[in-house]
């Protein structure tokens, strides 16, 4: 279940909550959640290839660390990234402040040439005419069925995106380890030393773009960040996603005080509680955010612990398989027939990218299209 | 099976599966709402909601903005300037009774229902 899912839950019952809770304990509840799902969320995404669609892009560089026994690493990684990002923020946060009501008009204007531009840089970067045909192909298959999903009502809007990216970046990768037999090997707890200071500033600079521009969101903003590391360069990578979602928290927050925008779940929520943000509201949500960060990452390290413990004893083809089972049945059972018809094709448009050499991250173009469309007016 | 049987079967299959999703599309109606049951719950889902106009307000730059109601509350639906044009302007008065299909978004913490073409908005009355 996404953060988003827990919000509107959360919103719902909010007179009831508001009467039991107060407003203020109930607005650091939903912040927390929010900062703290940042970090624990890469626990799945990388030890089961389960992602949700801000970690979609870290499941494969994950993986990989999974494959060479270093699971856990790849998740402290991430939690690195998380911690630093939220340093950068709190650093960033007084330039911001004057920075954002001049700039964000200007940006918003240019958002689909900016999308355009990520898009062309990406396919730019495969290697040569048929990878970069592939490539192309993956990306208008992933846009033509965001378009669907976005645009017409067959899935319930909350969970639109779920088969889909569970399609392109879950399904697809299981399947494709289960073709290949692939099982993680014994994992260790050990971890190489660094700071990756490349990976902490990209991850900042992505969680500003993501947290405050219209059009982009983490995911997207992780594609931008992901092209500045090349596979060598899998943990600052790792490093800077993991900073991403978690410096969008808290830059949405700060959207949300600044220009009124609401560019989370979480900030959706909390304006529906506060009205508009005032200077008070934002300093405690920024306080909880802090706070909330320093605890989830000692939290995620401590789950990621037991679970690499476990995922040596278990058989890898088994839970895969289970693991199979468990997302056809969510997805049917959130989204139904037309949702199981999603994830069908859209595992056998990550199935073509992983087998026909390219990046699976090209199934972005599943949100970047139907942005790009919406930003024209077409 | 080897690698390029693997390509040219998902290809397949992805195809075949944007045919089917596109064929469903063109035939999927949105679901019929009051306007007191919009939620922010729904934000992204295409509805259809029936009411009588409240207001209009046109726009200089071509945009017309309603707003209705239809007893169980009332919503804004601007109709941004391509739309406005091909909407039947018989529709574009006080009191009387529309029909919409849009796209429920949010505005400044308000609900609105967004049609992306003219013929979305139907005169009832």
């Amino acid at each position: 279940m996404h953060v988003n899912n827990v919000v509107v839950i959360l919103v719902s019952a909010s007179p009831f909550l508001l009467e039991s809770f107060g407003l203020w304990s109930l607005l650091a509840f939903i912040v927390a959640l929010s900062v703290v799902h940042s970090f624990v969320n890469y626990v799945p995404a990388i030890l089961l290839g389960a992602p949700q669609e801000d970690n979609v892009l870290a499941t494969l560089p994950g993986h990989r660390l999974l494959n060479q026994g270093r699971g856990y690493e790849a998740i402290r990684l991430t939690v690195l990234g998380g911690l630093g990002s939220t340093l950068f923020s709190f650093m960033a946060l007084p330039f911001l402040y004057f920075a954002l009501p001049q700039v964000y008009p200007m940006v918003r204007q240019h958002i689909p040439l900016l999308l355009t531009g990520v898009l062309a840089y990406m396919l730019w970067l495969e290697q040569g005419p048929r990878r970069r045909f592939y490539a192309m192909l993956v990306v208008l298959y992933s846009g033509a069925l965001g378009y669907i999903i976005l645009n017409y009502p067959l899935l319930p809007p909350q969970y639109a995106l779920f088969p889909a990216l569970t399609g392109f970046f879950g399904i697809s990768t299981i399947l494709t380890s289960l073709r290949l037999r692939s099982t993680p090997p014994a994992q260790s707890l050990a971890h190489e030393r660094g700071y990756y200071p490349r990976g902490v500033l990209a991850g900042g600079v992505g969680g500003v773009l993501a947290g405050l521009l219209p059009g982009i969101g983490s995911a997207q903003s992780a594609l931008l960040v992901q092209s500045f590391f090349r596979r060598s360069n899998e943990r600052e990578f790792l490093v800077a996603h993991g900073g991403v979602n978690t410096a969008a928290a808290i830059f949405a927050l700060l959207a949300l005080y600044l220009i009124g925008n609401p560019r989370s779940g979480a900030s959706v929520a909390a304006a529906m509680l506060i009205g508009e943000a005032e200077l008070a509201d934002f300093t405690f949500m920024l306080a909880v955010a802090m706070l909330a960060s320093s605890f989830a990452a000692l939290a995620t390290l401590l789950i990621a612990r037991a679970a690499i413990k476990r995922i040596g004893r278990i058989n890898y083809t088994r839970l895969s398989l289970a693991v199979l089972a468990f997302l056809g049945l969510s997805i049917f059972l959130f989204t139904g027939i037309y949702g199981m018809l999603v994830a069908i094709t859209s595992a056998a448009i990550g199935i073509l990218a992983a087998f026909s050499g390219v990046r699976r991250s090209h199934c972005m173009g599943v949100l970047i299209l139907p942005t790009i469309i919406y930003f024209l007016g077409v | 099976m080897r690698d390029r049987e693997v390509v040219s079967l998902s290809l397949a299959i992805a195809t075949a599966g944007l045919l089917m999703l596109f064929f469903a599309a063109s035939i999927a109606q949105p679901r019929e709402v009051s306007i007191g049951e919009l939620t922010s719950a729904q934000l992204g889902a295409t509805v259809k909601v029936a009411g009588e106009v409240m207001k209009v307000k046109n726009h200089e730059a071509g945009h017309v903005f309603l707003r209705i109601h239809d007893g169980t509350g009332e919503v804004a639906v601007p109709l941004f300037k391509r739309v406005a044009e091909d909407v039947d302007k018989s529709c574009l008065r006080e009191g009387a009774l529309i029909e919409v299909i849009g796209r429920v978004e949010e505005y400044r913490g308000e609900l609105e229902v967004v049609p992306r073409e003219g013929d979305e908005v139907r005169c009832l009355r």
